[in-house]
């Protein structure tokens, strides 16, 4: 019984300390988004850009969605440039187009 | 806006009520660029049927209503090649790239999907355990693969051997049919050990199926299959290297490398390598909590594809030696026997070769031959008693498949299994003389037709009968149905029959680590049972996330099983027809929530109730816990450069098998135990380093072997396991591997 306690109280523990972990950060004045429109077509694609983007000089958050064949990445203004991170997704094999996620919502 | 709202609400209200008309109403977008990523404004975008057309926008941004016939767009641009491109997933946006007419390059038709890992669609009950999953613990085999997966448990079968067996709906692991690549493999002799036969590196994905499954394989999954998918030469890295080393002593590497010859050939090459050399025995029995291991195999397999044919192809071969027991060091001063030591020395070759060929891909009729073949030589001494088996099958396959318009899709084909048990040693001719060679050839042929009448609803009717040539004609019928009552709820239920030919030595021979005496009846029929299922999941949006829930349960009616009677006496394990009833009966819940991003939380639980006539008792199924739960926490940082992983199982109490009534030397029951797991990962772009702790608590099985003190007495029993016999263990591993360009 003891140990089970212990288990989840473990389990619980390591929730809240990486939840406070995720609260805590800050947003940086520094940092800008760029979303891409990515010639994706299956997981593994997804996959290869999840191991190969975090890597380049400047990146701090990405999301690929894989369905709407988007990338968006939080970069620093001061390491990179929206064409250089254009030119990574490119170097993996993808074709990559800017995004402007507002002209979209126009349309519809 | 409005307008909008009420287009959702009558599209979802179709969709709850099932027509198919709502197919009509959706749109398929997409983008048209060039190579660049420029947006190709002013481009045309058509249906094959011609059933409608559009042209791109400034942004290349095209919507399309879907045709009720074609599955394929055209797309057309001045200067640029013209592209035809079947959609697969109409509900994705689609970005279309066109290469300018200057470039002679051929553009690849059609967009594979491979390794698409959402089971949602299928009518089938398939968990899937990704290469991504894999990377959450240890996971040097395949035996050690499931510490994650709530459906599925793994146990050690003695304190001695090694020999692990899986369980699945609380049966044993021999009810459960292995596949690799979609074939049967693993069987007989090679089951007790074959998990460890398979290393984690070396896989793609794993797929578990519960209940009835599909009859294409065969007839032989009575509670689910479990496949494994190899990394394909096509898509994996051109290298991939792993190293791992514990401080139980176990130091493994692995390699694999794939080549890409030319557009249509390609190759990998698969390493393992392991080796557990220190002898431990820290509970002071005499015997080592653990086998002295080295295996060493090899693998290698190739793709060979055009348009129109696809052949994969492999061999892969294996050496596996093993030592436990006692050795002269374990064994205290002034003993005056030989130690009682185990040995277990395999060699396995296996081979297959799988060959499509598309007859006419709009309606995706093609035509499969697949043929395998293995011999696995096993030689064992338990002291200086000894049983080797050399074991051969042969297995071929052809199927045939077509859809006929987008409601109806027929599959048939036939099989032809080969078995064949060479036995020696004077165990068999203590147990079972007679019965030195056994052979069994299996012919049957098998339709399975899947129906759609509207979107929600799937039903899947399988039927077929075989020959065999020990137990004659026997038909194996199986039902699936799966209706999803709204997008965020999906119901399934299934029924089927399944049968499996027992032998008995090859298939419990790690019964022999004790002085059990063996009774084999004589008349030994085909196993058979009934397998019903319910399950239900619900895929509910909360917060920004998903939370999904899913309940099942499994009911398993056998017509006939071997019993394995360890009860009606202590000193002896009865093998016989089973007179009475023997059912097993699983209920599952599972919940999974992404408490916030990178955050996964999963907490399962599952209630066992097995029981089975012995002798004329009713019991429980002996040595396994009444309930079994799971709760894992996985963190990812948002880069995905770090990863934290707990798990924690927590396991019921259960029976033992009846202790001798007048020298009961061990107790009735075991209590519940928690094991708990824990790992983390730090990922760089070319490699990645992971540590981890399994059995944290030290959580160790009192005694697990029975009357050590004199191996060769009538008390000695190793097989009274039920829980972890090694302790705490820490290990640490690397990954590294080339990507492909």
């Amino acid at each position: 019984m003891r140990t089970r306690i212990f288990a989840l109280l473990a389990i619980l523990l390591v929730a809240f300390a990486t939840s406070s972990l995720a609260d805590g950060k800050k947003k940086d004045k520094k940092k800008e988004t760029v979303t891409y429109i990515v010639s994706m077509t299956c997981e593994n694609c997804k996959q290869r850009i999840e191991e190969n983007i975090p890597f380049e000089k400047g990146v701090t958050d990405l999301k690929v969605d894989l369905p709407a064949k988007t990338v968006t990445i939080e970069y620093r203004a001061d390491k990179t440039t929206p064409d250089k991170l254009k030119a990574a997704i490119q170097k993996l094999g993808y074709t990559a187009m800017p995004f402007h996620p507002k002209k979209k919502e126009d349309k519809n | 806006m409005m307008k909008r709202i009420v287009n959702a609400l009558a599209v979802s209200l179709l969709a709850v009520v099932g027509l198919q008309a709502a197919d009509n109403h959706e749109k398929v977008k997409g983008y048209v660029l060039d190579k660049e990523g420029s947006p190709l404004p002013g481009a045309y975008v058509y249906w094959t049927d011609k059933s409608s057309r559009c042209v791109t926008d400034t942004e290349g941004y095209f919507e399309i209503v879907r045709s009720l016939k074609a599955d394929s767009l055209c797309f057309d641009y001045v200067g640029f090649q013209s592209r035809r491109m079947k959609v697969d997933k109409p509900g994705e946006v689609q970005v279309v790239v066109l290469e300018s007419s200057a470039a002679l390059q051929e553009v690849v038709v059609t967009s594979r999907t491979i390794g698409t890992l959402k089971n949602r669609k299928s009518v089938f009950g398939t968990e899937s355990i990704s290469a991504g999953e894999l990377t959450r613990a240890a996971c040097c085999n395949l035996s050690e693969s499931f510490e994650t997966n709530p459906s599925v448990d793994v146990a050690y079968s003695d304190a001695v051997t090694g020999a692990k067996q899986i369980q699945l709906l609380g049966l044993a692991g021999t009810y459960v049919q292995m596949l690799t690549e979609n074939f049967p493999n693993q069987r007989g002799a090679a089951a007790l050990y074959g998990l460890d036969y398979i290393p984690g590196p070396w896989m793609q994905s794993i797929q578990v199926s519960k209940g009835a499954a599909s009859v294409k394989n065969g007839f032989e999954s009575v509670t689910g299959q479990i496949n494994v998918e190899y990394k394909k030469p096509k898509i994996a890295d051109p290298l991939f290297v792993n190293l791992f080393a514990s401080d139980a002593g176990r130091y493994e590497g692995n390699a694999v490398g794939a080549v890409e010859l030319n557009e249509r050939l390609s190759t990998a090459l698969f390493l393992n390598y392991y080796n557990e050399e220190q002898s431990h025995d820290k509970n002071g029995d005499s015997f080592l909590d653990m086998p002295k291991m080295q295996s060493f195999s090899v693998m290698n397999r190739w793709h060979y594809q055009t348009p129109r044919f696809v052949s994969q192809s492999g061999v892969k071969v294996l050496t596996d030696k093993r030592t436990s027991g006692q050795t002269m060091h374990t064994l205290p001063d002034g003993y005056a026997y030989e130690p009682y030591t185990i040995g277990l020395r395999v060699n396995r070759v296996e081979l297959f070769s799988k060959n499509g060929f598309i007859l006419n891909p709009d309606r995706n009729e093609s035509v499969a031959v697949i043929v395998s073949g293995s011999y696995h030589d096993q030689a064992s001494n338990y002291a200086t008693d000894a049983y080797n088996v050399y074991e051969s099958n042969v297995y071929g396959s052809l199927l045939y498949e077509s859809e006929f318009g987008r409601q109806h899709k027929l599959c048939a084909g036939m099989n032809f299994n080969w078995d064949k048990y060479a036995q020696r040693g004077n165990i068999v001719a203590r147990y079972m003389p007679g019965v030195h060679n056994v052979t069994e050839n299996t012919t049957g042929a098998y339709v399975e037709y899947t129906w759609t009448p509207m979107e929600p609803l799937t039903v899947l009717a399988g039927l077929r009968a075989d020959y065999s040539s020990l137990y004659d004609w026997f038909v194996t019928p199986r039902l699936h149905v799966k209706y999803d009552i709204a997008e965020w709820f999906h119901l399934r239920a299934s029924v089927g029959k399944g049968y499996r030919s027992t032998f008995v030595l090859p298939d419990n021979s790690y019964l022999l680590a004790g002085s059990r005496t063996w009774h084999v009846a004589d008349e030994l029929t085909q196993e058979s049972a009934w397998n019903y299922g319910v399950n239900a999941s619900f895929y509910i949006p909360l917060g920004d996330e998903e939370l999904t829930l899913s309940a099942d349960w499994y009911y398993t009616d056998f017509q006939n099983q071997i019993v394995v009677d360890l009860d009606s006496d202590a000193h002896a394990v009865s093998f016989y027809n089973l007179q009475g009833r023997s059912t097993s009966s699983v209920f599952q819940v599972e919940a999974s929530y992404p408490l916030f991003r990178g955050f996964t939380l999963l907490a399962a639980y599952r209630w066992m109730d097995v029981k089975c006539d012995y002798n004329g008792r009713r019991l429980r199924k002996p040595l396994q816990s009444r309930y079994k739960a799971l709760a894992t926490a996985s963190y990812e940082t948002p880069l995905k450069k770090w990863q934290f992983d707990l798990t924690a199982q927590f396991n019921g109490g259960g029976r033992m098998p009846m202790p001798d009534v007048a020298n009961p030397l061990w107790a009735k029951d075991f209590g519940a135990y928690t094991v708990l797991n824990a790992q983390i990962t730090r990922r760089f772009r070319h490699w990645s380093i992971y540590a981890g702790g399994e059995n944290l608590t030290d959580f160790k099985q009192k005694n697990p072997v029975v009357g050590a003190d004199n191996p060769y007495g009538p008390d000695f029993d190793a097989t009274m396991v039920w829980g972890p016999t090694m302790g705490r263990k820490f290990y640490i591993g690397v990954r590294f591997n080339i990507p492909k360009v």
